[in-house]
């Protein structure tokens, strides 16, 4: 198994070298782009096989030697876990997917030798995050891939594309130099930095801000709130495949399964730090999921999205009891389907269309069929809705509240669910439904390439959502328990994870059951339409108080395009309601952004008094050369004396 | 077992047959109530066939295939939800298919659908009746989640069975303070998923013309008809399972439970009849505001002992 080890990190980073020194050559662009597309399709469905393999047997350990600073020294180790595995099949399987959906979406665009290689080494550094056995190795390979995420949001080719790389980069960054912060502590006081020989106790206050600082890391790669505002942002400037790619599911594996790691493996968090985690995750599901009602740019309204989500999992794995935990890593791998998927239809009707804004689109329905089934299963999935993957992962969460003893909690989870569905509901209505706008019609259905990825995802949540042996019984209780065993001890005795049910003390699910029969209903149903004429159905057009569309009426002319209701004025009810009245069109501008809070205060600190230095008058600037001159002189003769 | 629970009894059939006969009490007494005479028994009955034999005109801008889906769905997640409630209260060992949270999310299933199917049509006002629908949503969830909450903390389990062994052991949620208030909140929050009066915005039919069901026709509107008697039959029993001890299916108990049953029924007709029609933003502020610190009260108080 090490040698698959190494292969799942020197294999695509080899690769990805490959893809970048493929550049422009005049006259062999095409033949360069599909040799840099079978590069990454091969590698990262070959790294998928390794990964699937490594997740059978995943055992494996490698010394890859010792580093040493002064007198500070840790060894540098690889090791495989049964949850790390786990992490790398679903990580292969987002870059396998991504190098499909690339193939057309990146067709004709600038910097595909960037694009590709960026994606390959993005998945070794995550490769690297979930096999490193040490902090560095992870801190690096952390750090890492949040130059790539900085580098593939920087291919996009919009003006919101170069606010969108740097807000990542300095959110990002500054939590990860907390992080460094909290390692080099920790390094000089325990003298090693193996995960395996630290373990530390949540009793003084040092520790508790040490945990807090790296736990910041994790949350901002997952994108909670308070580090989340990178993701909406970066949703505008990037290409939208690396927002299914990155922000939507590579970055919450990495983030969650840290911030896990971090809150049961490393340290052992107490009463107070899981009632912070949980209220952050709460916070985080509802501010966010009103954010992303109001949003009217898809990409946008998604990214909130993918904030909204990363509060059930915070919350999840804040109970700190087996059912939460357990939910919340599996509402980790929903949302990372599922989200990649939305992203992927966005992506889609983006390459099909040009147009993201809800308001401009209509009546795709028909013209997308595929992509609108898909479109559908993945929203229902994250709204939580019977039978998919979303609602058991969910309905363990509520279910930990109620262990927790926490109502408040309970009410907001289930409450954002709502309020999902209801932003998903904007979201069908505004691309699918409807007449087509006369813009849109000669739109043509996206190809194998752009449909086949949230295919097999939205066909993922299914089986993840009526099987719940797959993801529970065989993929999350084992691996889960072979890292907090005596955690997953206290789930309810007799629980079962059955092919069709779940049984955890009261709570129960039997999906099998309840799919079958209301199969039957559906059957019945439409036994019941053909007893009637349903099916000999007869065209007619819409009734709108009995005007025909693009005639005279009253005063106006009715035009087909007033048929078309766009979906985005929806929740305009909510929008006016006078609580949010206020709130809302200043949270449009960043009232819940801290990046924009210490944008000011660093203005007002830094910018502004040097901006008055730029003044324009040779002799000022002549005088500050001089200055700046004394001071090296001062310093450098400072040795003499 | 199963098969028999969800279509004959407590399911699709029985659900039906006593929606229709509920929704025809509402219509006589409703029209008692304005001097008329009202219609006769079978009126639903007949109405309900009579939509089977029309045929079904399909709008040229709908999505056929959720047009017509969506209403079959809608139909079969009540006959589920009626099923669950009824197969708790016989048998409170028997899980069924699921807990109070599957309940729940199968009680959403109907409305999900009237609003997709609605959206689907390609009408302009149905669209507005969707956003309606969907607003409402919204605002009835938050205080209807809350009441949910204040009996299942107190009950300490998310099992239908555990909640209605409780109240045989304890005496029924309705009995105490915080229960009260939390029923009170359950009923005008079910008033507003049944769409009944004065929380009817999304059909409107002075403003929309029917809104959400305006394209549907003959076998399609039947189902969501069928749907809307389920739905009426099961609201009372939701209520009367979380807050008022269950039904007892044997000897005097069923007496009282029919008793309980129309009590509930005469409730929601007599706010539909003394109340106008709320403007949608009226409605939301009315659920997030007023009934969502009622329901809070009753979940301090529940948290309290009381």
């Amino acid at each position: 198994m090490e040698n698959i080890m190494f292969q799942m990190i020197w294999l695509p980073g080899a690769a990805g070298l490959l893809c970048l020194i493929l550049m422009k050559i005049k006259g062999a662009e095409g033949f360069l782009d599909f040799i840099r597309k079978l590069v990454t399709f091969v590698v990262s469905g070959y790294i998928l096989y390794i990964a699937f393999r490594l997740f059978l047997n995943p055992k494996g350990y490698i010394l890859a030697g010792t580093i040493s600073f002064g007198d500070l020294s840790t060894r540098i180790i690889l090791r495989a876990t049964p949850l790390a595995s786990l992490m790398i099949l679903f990580s292969s399987l987002f870059a396998f997917l991504t190098s499909i959906f690339s193939m057309k979406y990146r067709s004709g665009s600038d910097h595909n030798n960037w694009y590709y290689s960026l994606v390959l080494w993005t998945l070794a550094a995550a490769n690297t995050v979930f096999l490193a056995g040490d902090f560095f190795t992870l801190l690096v390979s952390w750090e890492l891939s949040t130059i790539f995420l900085f580098g593939l949001i920087a291919l996009g080719d919009n003006e919101k594309t170069p606010l969108a790389a740097a807000k990542t980069l300095v959110i990002l960054g500054f939590t990860e130099a907390a992080m460094l912060f909290a390692m080099l502590y920790i390094w000089i006081t325990q003298g090693t930095l193996v995960f395996a020989d630290l373990s530390i106790p949540l009793t003084s206050t040092v520790n508790i801000v040490l945990y807090f600082l790296i736990a910041s890391a994790a949350l901002a790669k997952a994108g909670a709130m308070p580090f989340h505002s990178w993701v909406p942002t970066a949703s505008e400037g990037a290409p939208t495949s690396i927002m299914a790619y990155l922000p939507a599911s590579m970055d919450k594996l990495m983030g969650i399964y840290f911030l896990f790691f971090v809150s049961y493996n490393l340290f052992v968090i107490s009463p107070a730090i899981k009632l912070t985690l949980m209220i952050i995750g709460v916070i985080t599901i509802i501010l966010a999921v009103f954010m992303a009602m109001i949003q009217h740019e898809w990409r946008r309204l998604l990214s909130y999205h993918a904030v909204s989500q990363v509060g059930y999992m915070v919350l999840g794995i804040g109970t700190g009891t087996a059912i939460g935990i357990l939910g919340g890593m599996f509402h980790m791998l929903n949302n990372a389907i599922y989200k990649n998927s939305l992203f992927a239809c966005a992506a889609a009707v983006e390459k099909q269309t040009g147009i993201t804004d809800l308001e401009k689109l209509g009546g795709l329905g028909r013209r997308m069929p595929v992509l609108f089934f898909t479109n559908i299963i993945s929203a229902f999935a994250i709204a939580g809705i019977i039978p998919l993957n979303g609602f058991i992962s969910k309905w363990l969460i509520y279910r930990s509240c109620l262990d927790a003893g926490q109502p408040i909690m309970f009410i907001l989870a289930i409450f954002g669910s709502g309020l999902t569905l209801a932003s998903f509901i904007k979201v069908l209505h505004s691309v699918y439904m409807g007449p087509l706008p006369p813009e849109l019609q000669n739109v043509k259905s996206p190809g194998f390439s752009l449909v086949f990825p949230p295919l097999v995802l939205s066909l993922l949540c299914i089986i993840f959502g009526i099987l719940p042996i797959i993801p529970l019984g065989k993929l999350l209780v084992p691996t889960l328990s072979s890292s907090i065993s005596s955690i997953m001890a206290t789930l309810p005795s007799g629980y079962e994870f059955d092919v069709f049910s779940i049984k955890l003390g009261s709570s129960y699910w039997n999906v099998g059951l309840a799919v079958l029969l209301m199969f039957l209903g559906v059957v019945i149903a439409w036994l019941y339409y053909a007893m009637g004429k349903a099916f000999k159905t007869r065209k007619a057009r819409a009734f709108v108080g009995g005007i025909k569309p693009g005639t005279l009426a009253g005063y106006h002319t009715f035009t087909n395009e007033a048929m078309r209701v766009p979906g985005t004025g929806f929740y305009n009810t909510i929008a006016e309601l006078p609580i949010f009245r206020s709130i809302l069109p200043s949270a449009k501008e960043g009232l819940f952004d801290p990046y924009e809070y210490l944008n000011r205060i660093g203005n007002a600190i830094f910018v502004n008094p040097l901006k008055l230095l730029h003044n324009g008058i040779l002799s000022s600037y002549l005088s500050w050369a001089i200055i700046g001159l004394v001071v090296v002189f001062i310093v450098l003769i400072q040795g003499y004396f | 077992m199963a098969f028999f629970y969800y279509l004959i009894f407590p399911g699709f059939a029985f659900a039906a047959i006593v929606g229709l006969l509920t929704a025809w009490f509402d219509r006589k007494v409703t029209a008692r109530v304005q001097w008329r005479k009202g219609p006769p028994w079978y009126q639903n009955f007949a109405d309900v066939a009579k939509l089977l034999i029309k045929e079904v005109p399909v709008p040229e801008t709908a999505n056929k295939g959720i047009f017509l889906l969506a209403p079959a769905v809608a139909l079969s997640a009540s006959a589920m939800a009626a099923a669950m409630l009824g197969a708790a209260n016989i048998n409170w060992d028997y899980t069924f298919t699921g807990d109070l949270l599957v309940l729940w999310y199968i009680l959403a299933l109907p409305s999900i659908m009237i609003i997709l199917g609605a959206s689907a049509s390609g009408n302009p006002l149905s669209s507005v009746g969707a956003s309606r629908e969907m607003n409402q949503f919204v605002g009835y969830e938050l205080p209807l989640v809350i009441a949910m909450a204040t009996v299942v903390f107190k009950v300490g389990s998310v099992g239908l069975g555990d909640i209605l062994r409780f109240q045989a052991e304890n005496g029924p949620i309705l009995y105490s303070a915080s229960g009260i208030i939390a029923c009170i909140v359950a009923i005008l929050c079910l008033q507003a998923k049944l769409g009944l009066v004065p929380f009817d915005i999304p059909e409107a039919e002075t403003e929309l013309g029917a809104g959400t069901f305006m394209e549907y026709s003959g076998a399609a509107l039947g189902a969501f008809k069928l749907t809307k008697a389920i739905l009426l039959y099961t609201s009372p029993i939701f209520i009367i399972t979380l807050f008022w001890g269950g039904i007892q299916v044997k000897g005097l108990g069923i007496l009282w439970a029919i008793l309980k049953y129309v009590l509930f029924i005469a409730l929601f007709t007599l706010i539909r009849n003394t109340n106008p029609r709320l403007r949608i933003d009226q409605a939301v502020r009315f659920f997030w505001v007023n009934m969502t610190i009622l329901a809070l009260i009753a979940l301090v108080l529940m948290s309290l002992g009381y």
